[in-house]
C-alpha cells in the first residue's frame, strides 16, 4: 500500500492535487489487494466449482433432476465460497494493525466500510458469473437471459457482500472466526438465498407466471435494508 | 364424532412433556448458575 | 442490579398459571371437530410462540438501548434476553414439528412461522456463540448488540421469502383462528410462559452482571475490605459505589478516555 501511495503522489507532482473521496481511496486501496492476491480468488473458484461438481452426487446422474436444482447448487456454492473470500478480505486489516491505522485517517469510517463492501461485491460477482459456465455445463442449465442472470448475481451478490463484511470485520479480530463468520451470516441471508435461487431458477426453468419482478424485488428490498443499515453499525463494530 | 385424526393423545403427552422439561429444565439452570455465581462471589469477598 | 426476590415470586406465579392453563387444556377444554385431541398441543405452542418473539422484541430493545445509551445493567439483560429467546425458539420448533407429524404427516412442512422461528434460532445461537467467543466485554457487548439489531431487522424479509416460497408449493391451513371456547387455557398460559419468563431473563440478567463484575473489577482483596473497620463491604453494582465496572458506551457518553480522541468526540476527524 506503502509503494502504492508513493507512485501516486509522484504521478501527482507537478500537477494540481484533486482531492480524492474517502470512499473512492478506500475502493481504490481494496481493488488493488484484491488483484494482488488475486491467486486467491482463483482457489475460491476452484472450491465453488468442485462445491457444484460434489451437489450433483446428492442427486444422482438424473439429468432432470440436476437441471431442476441447478438455481439453488449454484447459489450454495457462491455461499459456500463467500465465507471463504470475505474471511480473506480483512487479513490485511488484521496484519500489524492495520485497521487502526486506517480509522486514525481523517475518513468516516463508513467510507472504509463501503469501499470494502463494494471491493467484496465485485469479487463476489466475480465468482458467481464464474461458476455460471460450470453450472451451465454439469446440470445443463442454461438461459437465454443472460443479462437478467447478471444482474440476479449482482444483487444476489450484494446481499452476501453487506452483512458479510460487516461480520468479516467483528470475526477477523476474534478466535474461532472461521466458524463464527458463516454461524452468524447464513440465518441472516436466508431471505437473498431464497430470492436469488428463485429468480435463478424462473431463468433457467422459464417464467410462465412472470415472477421474476416479484423475487427481484426482494432481493432488491433485502440489498437496501443491509447496505445502509450495516454501513450506520460498522464504526461502533470498528472502534476501540 | 371422531375429528379427522383420531386419537393422537401421544403426540399430545409428547408436546407437553418436552416443554415441562424444557421450561422446568431451564428454569432450573438459570436458578443454579446464579446460586453458583453468587456464592462464589460471596465467597471471595 | 437488584437483588430483591421478585423473579421468584413472579416466576412461580408464572409456573402456578401454566399447570392452570395446561391442565384446563389437558382435561377440560372441549375437542376440535377435526383435530381431535391433537389440537391441544395449541395450548403450550402458541403461548410459546408469542412469548419467543416477545423476548426477542426485548432482546432488540435492550440492543438498542446499549447500543445508544450504554451500561452494562442492560447488556446484562441483553444477554439474557437472547439465551431464553434461543430457549423459547427451539421449543417452538420442536412443539411446532411434533403437531405437524400427525396433522400433516411429516416432521416438517416448511409452515412460514415456524420456518422463521428456526430461522431466528439460529441467527440468536449465533450470537450466543459471538458472545461466547469474545473476550474483550465491551467489544462482546457492541458487537453482540450489533448483531442483534441486524438479525432483528430480518425478522420480517425472512417471514415474506419463506411465506412467498412456500405458497407457490402448498396451501396449508395453519391454527391461525382459534375459536371462542379455546381462549381461555391459551390465555393463561400465555401469562404463564410471560411470568416465567420474566423471572428468568431477570435472574439470568443478574447472573450476567455478577460475570460482568467479576470479570471487569474484581472485589478488593479481603484485608482492604476488613480495613474498613467493622464496616460492611460496600454493595456491589450500581454506578454510585466504588467498584463498579466502568462504563462502557455511547458515543456521546465518557467512560474509559478513548484513546486517540476517538468516536465519542462526534467522529468528524
Amino acid at each position: 500500500m506503502e509503494r502504492a501511495g508513493r507512485a501516486h503522489a509522484r504521478g501527482c507532482a507537478g500537477r494540481e492535487r484533486r482531492p480524492v473521496s474517502p470512499f473512492a481511496a478506500a475502493l481504490r486501496k481494496d481493488l488493488l489487494l484484491q488483484w494482488r492476491t488475486r491467486a486467491q480468488l482463483i482457489a475460491v473458484f476452484v472450491f465453488g466449482a468442485s462445491a457444484l461438481l460434489l451437489f450433483s452426487f446428492a442427486i444422482g446422474p438424473n439429468a432432470a433432476a440436476l437441471r431442476q436444482h441447478s438455481a439453488g447448487f449454484l447459489w450454495l456454492a457462491l455461499l459456500l465460497a463467500s465465507t471463504l473470500a470475505l474471511a480473506d478480505s480483512f487479513e490485511s486489516e488484521m496484519a500489524q494493525r492495520a485497521l487502526e491505522g486506517l480509522l486514525l485517517l481523517p475518513a468516516d469510517p463508513r467510507a472504509l466500510y463501503y469501499g470494502k463492501a463494494v471491493a467484496n461485491l465485485l469479487q463476489l460477482t466475480l465468482l458467481g458469473a464464474g461458476l455460471v459456465p460450470v453450472m451451465v455445463v454439469l446440470y445443463d442449465a442454461s438461459t437465454a437471459r443472460v443479462p437478467a442472470l447478471l444482474g440476479i448475481i449482482v444483487l444476489g451478490a450484494a446481499g452476501l457482500s453487506a452483512p458479510g463484511t460487516l461480520y468479516a470485520a467483528m470475526t477477523a479480530q476474534v478466535r474461532a472466526r472461521n466458524t463464527l463468520l458463516p454461524l452468524l451470516l447464513f440465518p441472516l441471508v436466508v431471505p437473498a438465498l431464497l430470492a436469488a435461487v428463485k429468480a435463478t431458477a424462473l431463468l433457467i426453468l422459464g417464467d410462465p407466471m412472470g415472477q421474476l419482478a416479484a423475487w427481484t424485488m426482494l432481493l432488491v428490498a433485502f440489498d437496501a435494508v443491509y447496505w445502509s443499515l450495516c454501513g450506520l453499525v460498522f464504526e461502533r463494530v470498528v472502534e476501540d | 364424532m371422531s375429528g379427522v385424526i383420531a386419537g393422537g393423545w401421544e403426540y399430545v403427552i409428547a408436546a407437553y412433556s418436552v416443554s415441562a422439561v424444557i421450561l422446568l429444565g431451564y428454569a432450573f439452570s438459570v436458578w443454579w448458575r446464579y446460586r453458583r455465581e453468587r456464592s462464589r462471589r460471596d465467597a471471595v469477598l | 442490579m437488584g437483588k430483591s426476590g421478585w423473579p421468584f415470586v413472579v416466576g412461580g406465579l408464572g409456573l402456578a398459571l401454566l399447570l392452570w392453563g395446561s391442565t384446563w387444556g389437558l382435561f377440560f377444554a372441549p375437542r376440535e371437530t377435526y383435530m381431535g385431541e391433537v389440537q391441544r398441543i395449541m395450548y403450550v405452542h402458541v403461548p410459546t410462540a408469542w412469548n419467543a418473539m416477545l423476548v426477542l422484541s426485548f432482546a432488540f430493545v435492550c440492543a438498542l438501548v446499549s447500543l445508544l445509551r450504554g451500561g452494562w445493567a442492560w447488556d446484562a439483560r441483553l444477554e439474557a434476553a437472547i439465551e431464553a429467546g434461543v430457549v423459547l425458539s427451539g421449543l417452538v420448533c420442536i412443539q411446532g414439528s411434533i403437531w405437524a407429524r400427525p396433522t400433516w404427516g411429516v416432521w416438517w412442512d416448511w409452515d412460514p412461522r415456524l420456518t422463521t422461528t428456526a430461522v431466528l434460532l439460529f441467527a440468536f445461537g449465533g450470537i450466543l456463540a459471538l458472545r461466547q467467543f469474545v473476550d474483550d466485554p465491551v467489544k462482546r457487548a457492541v458487537w453482540s448488540a450489533v448483531a442483534v439489531v441486524i438479525a432483528y431487522a430480518d425478522v420480517p424479509l425472512v417471514y415474506f421469502s419463506v411465506r412467498w416460497w412456500n405458497s407457490l408449493h402448498q396451501v396449508q391451513s395453519t391454527p391461525e383462528t382459534v375459536s371462542r371456547a379455546f381462549h381461555w387455557p391459551l390465555r393463561i398460559n400465555a401469562f404463564g410462559v410471560l411470568f416465567l419468563m420474566a423471572g428468568l431473563v431477570e435472574l439470568r440478567a443478574r447472573l450476567a452482571w455478577l460475570r460482568r463484575e467479576a470479570e471487569i473489577a474484581p472485589p478488593p482483596p479481603p484485608s482492604r475490605v476488613a480495613a474498613v473497620a467493622g464496616a460492611t463491604p460496600p454493595p456491589y453494582g450500581g454506578p454510585s459505589t466504588g467498584g463498579t465496572p466502568p462504563p462502557y458506551g455511547a458515543p456521546s457518553t465518557g467512560g474509559k478516555p478513548p484513546p486517540y480522541g476517538g468516536p465519542s468526540t462526534g467522529g468528524k476527524r
